[in-house]
């Protein structure tokens, strides 16, 4: 009986020590390429405000952008990307819905950078797919403090078309790029 | 005559081109000099958005907006990239990322300064987003 009392209270202490908080970004950088070998020029974009929100007692971990907020050096490729490609005037924002699958392997009483798998719903263009990718998670002083993750997505997984003028110079999977610096939550 | 003709067609075809190359190479514009869709205070756009989403997007979503604001907080990520966020009536501000050429403007800013932003809007997620953002006056 003691033993089983002991076991409860070590689970409550652990969790309570090491699952707690919840953190944000506001200010986190996508970045995506869609340049083939045959590309006249660099086909990119870099989106510096994306939100998101990772909870560490559960590995849930949340993401929103707005696709006007993507910028490119050059005016008509911007212009392209929102009206022909993900129609942001219809789908303003993309989301992402999701869990780091190995939070359990993360010590978050133990300063390091660890691999990560987030799997999740992601919502783009008015789609959604189950989507996997890797990445890492830093962790210092107790708190997560930063996120990244490299991982490609198909153009027709969210009905986005590339017209066939231009089949072989935009990729049809885009590179994204994921850097994500995250704070504390301060309870509002 | 054909002669003439042929050049005449031989110039608006290279102007034709060039213009075609002019545009395909633009560079985006700032949005420094252009008059803005909308000049309205921080609490009030954050308003629009919190009243209806949909109908705010619609209103302001890519266009060119200027906001005059108190500045809560002004961050600067790892490349250097000011982050300065104006605040609204409860949590949602308005966060605000500038061109290059307005981050050295935009780094004389302080916490508590009113200040006016002109930049282009691109919708709300805990705060209203502006990207490409200038500063309009700050000698407050």
């Amino acid at each position: 009986m003691k033993k089983i009392l002991f076991v409860i209270a070590l689970a409550v202490t652990t969790t309570a020590t090491f699952g707690q908080g919840r953190f944000l970004t506001k200010n986190g950088k996508i970045y995506f390429d869609c340049t083939t070998p045959s590309s006249p020029e660099k086909i990119d974009g870099t989106n510096d405000k994306a939100t998101s929100v990772i909870d560490a007692s559960t590995g849930a971990i949340e993401f929103a952008l707005l696709m006007k907020a993507f910028v490119f050096e050059k005016s008509l490729m911007q212009e392209h990307f929102n009206e022909n490609y993900v129609e942001s005037d219809k789908f303003p924002k993309a989301t992402f819905k999701g869990n780091i699958t190995n939070m359990s392997s993360i010590n978050l009483s133990k300063d390091g950078t660890y691999p990560a798998t987030v799997k999740g719903q992601m919502t783009l263009h008015g789609e959604t797919k189950e989507v996997t990718a890797p990445g890492t998670i830093t962790v210092k002083g107790g708190a997560i403090t930063a996120a990244k993750s490299e991982f490609k997505l198909l153009l027709s997984d969210f009905k986005i078309d590339v017209p066939t003028v231009v089949q072989d110079k935009v990729s049809k999977e885009a590179k994204i790029s994921v850097d994500l610096t995250f704070q504390p939550m301060a309870a509002k | 005559m054909k002669k003439k003709i042929f050049l005449a067609l031989g110039i608006m075809i290279v102007a034709g081109v060039s213009y075609g190359f002019y545009l395909f190479n633009k560079p985006r514009q700032s949005v420094a000099k252009v008059e803005p869709d909308f000049q309205l205070q921080s609490t009030a756009i954050i308003g629009e958005y919190e009243k209806d989403e949909n109908s705010a997007n619609q209103k302001f979503n890519g266009k060119v907006v200027e906001v005059t604001g108190i500045v809560s907080e002004k961050t600067k990520d790892e490349l250097g990239k000011l982050n300065v966020t104006l605040q609204g009536e409860d949590i949602a501000g308005i966060g605000c990322v500038f061109e290059p050429a307005a981050q050295l403007k935009a780094a004389t800013l302080a916490e508590g300064q009113e200040v006016k932003i002109k930049g282009i809007c691109t919708g709300i997620l805990m705060d209203v987003v502006m990207v490409d953002c200038v500063v309009v006056d700050n000698n407050q």
